[in-house]
């Protein structure tokens, strides 16, 4: 797959893939603040959100209008196979670089 | 929901995010931050969550989703740039083919900018020149002048000059100055050189001058070219001017009244402009060797030198707030009637600066602001005239717009393309305004003060300023048409005929054409009103009789043998000796004057020197008391005051107050007389106090009452007579009433400036008037065609069609009026004659009847083209 996968990338999407069914716009943006302790924008997380979908990681479709959102329809966001692939990928990278790492990496 | 009154998201943030996001989708983003604040309220309390919701808003404004929406919902399905080069090109062409098709109104329009902008690309240029002022200097930073600030019972003023004592003080007193200089304007001599007599106007100052301000010397030494009295150094011009082909230093000058002078340096060629100007400096011993000053008048006098400061590199303005604190007091003790404070002034912020008194710069904000405002009154209407012919051919263009805006094209891309027609044709108008700008510069700069300061050929920068003016013109005149097309709907455009509503002209262009008529009415009342005033100066009644009185410069020529020749000789009825020519400004000066019982109290008066004849003569009227004697007694000196002289010094009211007088700290004196007020000075002065000695010593004119007949013969005697007396002097001979026509030469300057801008204005309506009067032709041949068929008559044509145009006129001169009555009666009129009569209702009439004049021969001309034509040919064409 063309395009890089970055470290906060790999977070949104793994985030989406925690997220299920639920995945829209905020849902993500404060999974990510609760979990990984960060101060993001929404701002942020749709930039971030729009790269991916040019890159062909994610899709998205409109959910219906809900009453509590004035009205206002949700954003959802699903992986696309070249994510897994893409996450797998990273991942086994990481993998082999734990097994193959000459320092102790474990915390003691 | 927990809370049962929702809190609403700020409206602000969101109303301004619908409007940034235009078109784009953005439900989901704007359900988020909705969604998100209604959490923060309940979490974090409401302020903290509008915060939040204000920040959230930003970053997604700025953030790449937006961006992106935002650029797939302009453009449906594909991605192209904005208004590419090859749309550009596109634009540029049908702009082009435009202008070819419509060639008279594409001539009018360029003609029109072209005018409208020649003011103001002269006055870019006279900007251009003043924000470099004085940029050359090199310690520009660290110099400041010290100006004086007066406060009397009448007014406040600040004078760009200070007394003489500041220079002491700060030489002696004070430390942390590093060069200190003086500038007087007061060396003006007359240089006989050759056997031409060339009067140079130069400065006193010190030998601090060079080191101060960043000016060279070709020859001489910097250090030394200033410290002996009568040693003056020339500029280049002038060294070129007395010695083409010679270095001039060592040489010696020679002086009609002030002596010899020394040349001993010449400056090197430096940049015009510099608010300090000379044909020559020279030293300020020189000043003081030929005029001692007392330590009172050091204090006194504050009007005559400019005193400037060059701070050591660490001092600051703020360092010597203390010193001037305490000189400001000192003056306060020669003073009762005013109080004193000094300041000091910036040197880069004296040429533009504030408006001064006796300020050495004429550019002050003041004026380049009123400049900028003419520049302006000529450029609007042309600019209007453009907006009204391009909406005026809006019918011709519907069809094309309707059928752009059916294939695709944006409301913004018909709005550029306006602006680039616009662009184009000032560009074009731009080339024909430098034209005219190279034609009329030389003649405008002599209109403008100060102009030997300007330099206004065409430089890089000059031209880089113009270009940038013409697009931004361009811009203004084409952001009008260009929001009126593309609001055009393209379906009624296609659809519709021609309604008969779209054919009248809105109200938005006939007001629009008011405005230019009002402003050209104005000033062609102005020249108007200009002219009037110009004709009752010459024929005020200046208080003396002026007719047939002829001057005669003394020259230093023996007075009283000359009195005896001159009055032997036919043809003279009278004659009189005066050391300044009445009704002329020429040389006045002051001297204070104290009453003898109350020395405490002075008072500012000119003084003139004449002798016993001078009031018969010239018909002076004695109010009271008596003429001279023929001798004057020395000790008690008895002298003529003005009434003027008596309204001002109140304290003379009772019959107990003496007439005696102390003059100028020395002279004891009585008034024996009170002379009935005359303009001593021009008529745009007040009449000042003014004190008449008894002296032929100081007189420098003859003043001859002569008869009317045989003028010519009279004055070859008079010429034969001086030269039995001085041969080596030349004999020179004036009419008082012709030199005091040539005074008021200034006024013609202004009716100069007057006629042509009112010329422009008027030209610049005119065209626009036209343009509107041919597009209206076109427009109704048929309607015209048809009422002819019913049998309307040729005024009844006249009358329909003549009134719609005519009635803006009409209404223009209902309100330029009043405007111009009441600018040019209250303001204007004081500043060029203090002593007018007012506006009177001829000049505005006959203003009136001008504009109607110009302005109706297009009217008249159009209605007579669609009247004579055959309506048969007219119906008939389709």
């Amino acid at each position: 797959m063309k395009g890089y996968l970055g470290e906060f990338e790999e977070l949104v999407l793994l985030t989406i893939a925690n997220l299920g069914e639920d995945a829209y716009g905020l849902a993500i943006l404060r999974d990510i603040n609760e979990r990984a302790k960060r101060n993001l924008s929404i701002g942020a997380i749709h930039s971030t959100l729009t790269r991916l979908e040019e890159k062909g990681f994610i899709t998205s479709y409109q959910g219906e209008p809900t009453k509590e959102r004035g009205g206002r329809r949700k954003r959802y966001f699903e992986l696309t196979s070249s994510a897994i692939t893409g996450l797998n990928d990273m991942k086994s990278l990481r993998d082999q670089l734990w097994a193959n790492a000459k320092v102790e990496l474990t915390l003691k | 929901m927990k809370s049962e009154r929702k809190i609403e998201s700020p409206r602000l943030a969101r109303s301004f995010f619908k409007w940034w996001s235009q078109r784009a989708d953005t439900d989901d983003l704007l359900g988020d931050i909705d969604e998100y604040f209604q959490i923060n309220v309940d979490e974090k309390g409401k302020s903290k969550a509008q915060f939040i919701y204000f920040r959230q808003v930003l970053s997604l404004s700025f953030s790449y989703a937006l961006k992106k929406r935002k650029r797939s919902a302009s453009y449906s399905n594909y991605y192209y740039p904005k208004n590419s080069i090859s749309m550009f090109k596109n634009y540029f062409k049908i702009a082009l083919r435009n202008f070819a098709k419509q060639k008279l109104f594409t001539l009018i329009n360029i003609g029109g900018l072209a005018m409208g902008m020649s003011v103001s690309l002269l006055i870019l240029a006279v900007l251009n020149q003043v924000v470099q002022f004085d940029d050359f200097q090199e310690n520009k930073d660290d110099i400041h002048r010290v100006v004086t600030n007066v406060r009397d019972q009448e007014e406040n003023r600040t004078y760009a000059t200070t007394s003489q004592s500041i220079y002491d003080a700060f030489n002696n007193d004070y430390p942390g100055i590093q060069n200190l200089t003086r500038i007087n304007y007061g060396f003006d001599p007359i240089i006989i050189h050759q056997d031409n007599e060339i009067e140079l106007s130069g400065v006193y100052t010190d030998p601090d001058y060079f080191n101060m301000f960043s000016f060279d010397l070709k020859s001489g030494d910097k250090n030394t070219a200033l410290s002996e009295p009568n040693s003056i150094i020339l500029s280049s011009e002038m060294a070129i001017k007395f010695f083409p082909d010679k270095n001039p230093v060592g040489l010696i000058l020679n002086s009609k009244e002030m002596g010899d002078f020394k040349i001993t340096g010449v400056l090197e060629e430096h940049p015009r402009q510099t608010h300090l100007k000379f044909d020559a400096l020279a030293s300020y011993s020189s000043l003081e060797q030929r005029r001692s000053i007392s330590v009172t008048e050091k204090w006194q006098i504050y009007w005559r030198d400019y005193v400037y400061l060059h701070f050591e590199e660490d001092k600051s303005p703020t360092d010597f707030g203390a010193a001037l604190n305490d000189l400001s007091a000192k003056t306060n003790e020669f003073y009762d009637d005013r109080t004193i404070t000094y300041d000091l002034q910036a040197f880069t912020k004296i040429s533009p600066g504030r408006n001064l008194n006796n300020d050495n710069t004429p550019f002050d904000w003041l004026m380049t602001i009123l400049l900028f405002f003419m520049g302006f009154l000529i450029l609007i209407p042309a600019c209007f005239n453009y907006t009204n012919l391009m909406i005026a051919r809006a019918l011709k263009r519907a069809k094309e717009i309707g059928i752009r805006k059916v294939v695709g094209s944006s409301r913004k891309q018909i709005a550029y393309q306006f602006i680039v027609e616009a662009v184009i044709l000032t560009s074009i108008a731009l080339i024909g305004t430098i034209f005219i700008f190279t034609m009329i510069r030389a003649e405008f700069s002599n209109m403008v003060a100060g102009s030997e300061m300007l330099d206004l050929s065409l430089t890089p920068r000059m031209i880089g300023w113009f270009i940038v003016f013409g697009l931004l013109t361009g811009l203004g005149a084409g952001v009008f048409p260009a929001l009126y097309f593309s609001k055009i709907e393209p379906l009624q455009s296609l659809k519709t005929e021609i309604s008969t509503k779209s054919v009248s002209i809105s109200v938005v262009r006939k007001s629009l054409m008011v405005v230019q008529f009002v402003i050209s009415l104005v000033f062609i009342i102005g020249i108007g009103v200009i002219i009037k005033q110009h004709k009752d100066m010459l024929s005020y009644n200046l208080g003396f009789d002026k007719n047939n009185v002829l001057a005669v410069p003394l020259k230093g020529i023996d007075e009283q043998l000359l009195y005896n020749e001159f009055s032997a000789t036919s043809g003279v009825n009278s004659i009189s000796l005066s050391s300044n020519m009445p009704g002329l400004e020429a040389g006045l000066n002051w001297t204070t004057v104290k009453q003898t019982d109350n020395l405490e109290d002075s008072l500012l008066a000119y003084q003139i020197f004449i002798d016993e004849n001078f009031i018969p003569s010239l018909g002076f009227k004695i109010k009271w008391g008596e003429n001279f004697e023929s001798t004057n007694q020395k000790t008690n000196e008895r002298f003529l005051v003005n009434e003027e002289f008596m309204r001002i010094n109140r304290i003379i009211n009772s019959e107990g107050d003496s007439l005696s007088f102390e003059i100028a700290g020395q002279q004891k004196g009585t008034i024996v007389g009170v002379i009935e007020n005359f303009n001593f000075m021009q008529l745009n002065m007040d009449i000042s106090p003014l004190i008449l000695r008894q002296s032929t010593e100081e007189a420098r004119y003859a003043l001859l009452k002569v008869n009317g007949e045989d003028i010519i013969r009279t004055i070859d005697q008079l010429e034969k007579k001086w030269e039995t007396i001085d041969q080596d002097l030349t004999f020179e001979s004036f009419f008082l009433d012709h030199r005091i026509e040539e005074s008021y030469e200034s006024t013609l300057g202004i009716l100069k400036i007057f006629s042509f801008l009112g010329a422009l204005s008027i030209t610049i309506s005119c065209i626009g008037l036209l343009g509107m009067v041919v597009y209206f032709t076109e427009n109704r041949v048929k309607e015209v065609a048809v009422r002819k068929i019913m049998g309307a008559s040729l005024m009844d044509l006249y009358k329909v069609l003549g009134w719609s145009f005519f009635r803006l006129l009409v209404i223009a001169t209902l309100i330029a009026t009043p405007i111009a009555y009441i600018f040019y009666d209250k303001a204007f009129v004081n500043m060029i004659n203090k002593y007018n009569v007012g506006v009177g209702w001829m000049e505005i009439l006959l203003s009136i009847l001008f504009m109607f004049a110009l302005g109706g021969l297009p009217i008249l001309w159009m209605v007579k083209k669609i009247s004579n034509v055959n309506p048969a040919n007219n119906l008939r064409m389709e």
